[in-house]
C-alpha cells in the first residue's frame, strides 16, 4: 500500500520541490477514485535533485515493474540522465516526474498550483483547472472518466480554490 | 444542419472560457454520482487522504481473503 503521508512528509522534510499531480491531486480536490501511487512533479535543479537522490535513496527505490536483480541505482547522475521515473518504494509506489504531457516542467505547472494542508504538511498541488486541462492533454482513454468526475467536482465547488 | 445550434455561443465547463464541453466527456458526467461528489466536498484534503488509504487497505485485504470451505 503506499503511504501518502510517509511520502508527503518525506518530500516536505527533505526541502524537496515539488508539486502533486495525477490521481493524488485528484483525490485533494475532491475526487473519489482508487490511486494507488503518489505522482509529483519535481524541479530539475541540481540542488533539488540531489535532496530527492537522498531522500528517495533511503527508501529502497527500484523501477517498477522491472525484474528483479537490474543494475539500477538511485542517485544525482541517474535523476539527471532520466525524466519521468516510475518507482515502487518502501514506502509505496511513487512516480517522479520531470514533466508532464500538456503541462510541461515544474516552473511550467508552479503557477497553476494552491498549497494544501494534508496530513499537517503545506503540499503545493496542480489545481483543478489545470489538472483537467493536463488530463485531457493526455488524451487517453481510461481518462475519460476521471476528468468527468474531476469537471463535477469544479462545478460542484463553483469557482476559485477548493478546500 | 440545425441552424441554431450552428449559431450558438460555445459552451464552456462551470463558465469557465478556457475550458469549453467536451461532447464524450459530458456523456461520461451522466454517470457520476453528484451525491457522492457533494459528500466528498464535505470532507478536508487529510480525510480525503485517509479515505484513499482506508479504501487501498480494504481492496489489500479482500484480494488477500482466503476461501473457506462451507
Amino acid at each position: 500500500m503506499t503511504d501518502f503521508k510517509a511520502l508527503l512528509d518525506l518530500f516536505v522534510s527533505s526541502g524537496i520541490e515539488f508539486i502533486v499531480v495525477g490521481g493524488a491531486a485528484a483525490t485533494a480536490h475532491g475526487s473519489s477514485r482508487l490511486t494507488r501511487d503518489l505522482d509529483v512533479v519535481y524541479r530539475r535543479t541540481p540542488e533539488n535533485i540531489q535532496r530527492l537522490a537522498e531522500a528517495v535513496g533511503r527508501h529502497q527505490p527500484y523501477l517498477r515493474g522491472a525484474p528483479p536483480g537490474l543494475p539500477f541505482h538511485w542517485d544525482t547522475d541517474t535523476i539527471r540522465r532520466g525524466l519521468n521515473f516510475t518507482l515502487e518504494t518502501a514506502l509505496g509506489n511513487l512516480d517522479l516526474l520531470g514533466e508532464v504531457t500538456g503541462g510541461g516542467n515544474y516552473e511550467n505547472l508552479l503557477p497553476h498550483t494552491e498549497l494544501k494542508l494534508i496530513f499537517g504538511v503545506k503540499c503545493r498541488c496542480l489545481n483543478l483547472k489545470r489538472l483537467i486541462e493536463v488530463k485531457r492533454a493526455a488524451g487517453r482513454p481510461k481518462d475519460l472518466e476521471a476528468i468527468a468526475e474531476l469537471e463535477v467536482l469544479l462545478e460542484e465547488r463553483g469557482p476559485g480554490p477548493s478546500g | 444542419m440545425d441552424l441554431q445550434n450552428v449559431n450558438a455561443p460555445p459552451a464552456f465547463v462551470a463558465g469557465d472560457p478556457d475550458l469549453p464541453v467536451d461532447p464524450v466527456i459530458e456523456a461520461y458526467k451522466k454517470d457520476i454520482d453528484r451525491s457522492l461528489v457533494r459528500q466528498s466536498l464535505r470532507l478536508s484534503v487529510t480525510e480525503r487522504f485517509e479515505e484513499l488509504m482506508e479504501l487501498e487497505r480494504f481492496a489489500e485485504a479482500l484480494r488477500d481473503a482466503p476461501t473457506v470451505l462451507e
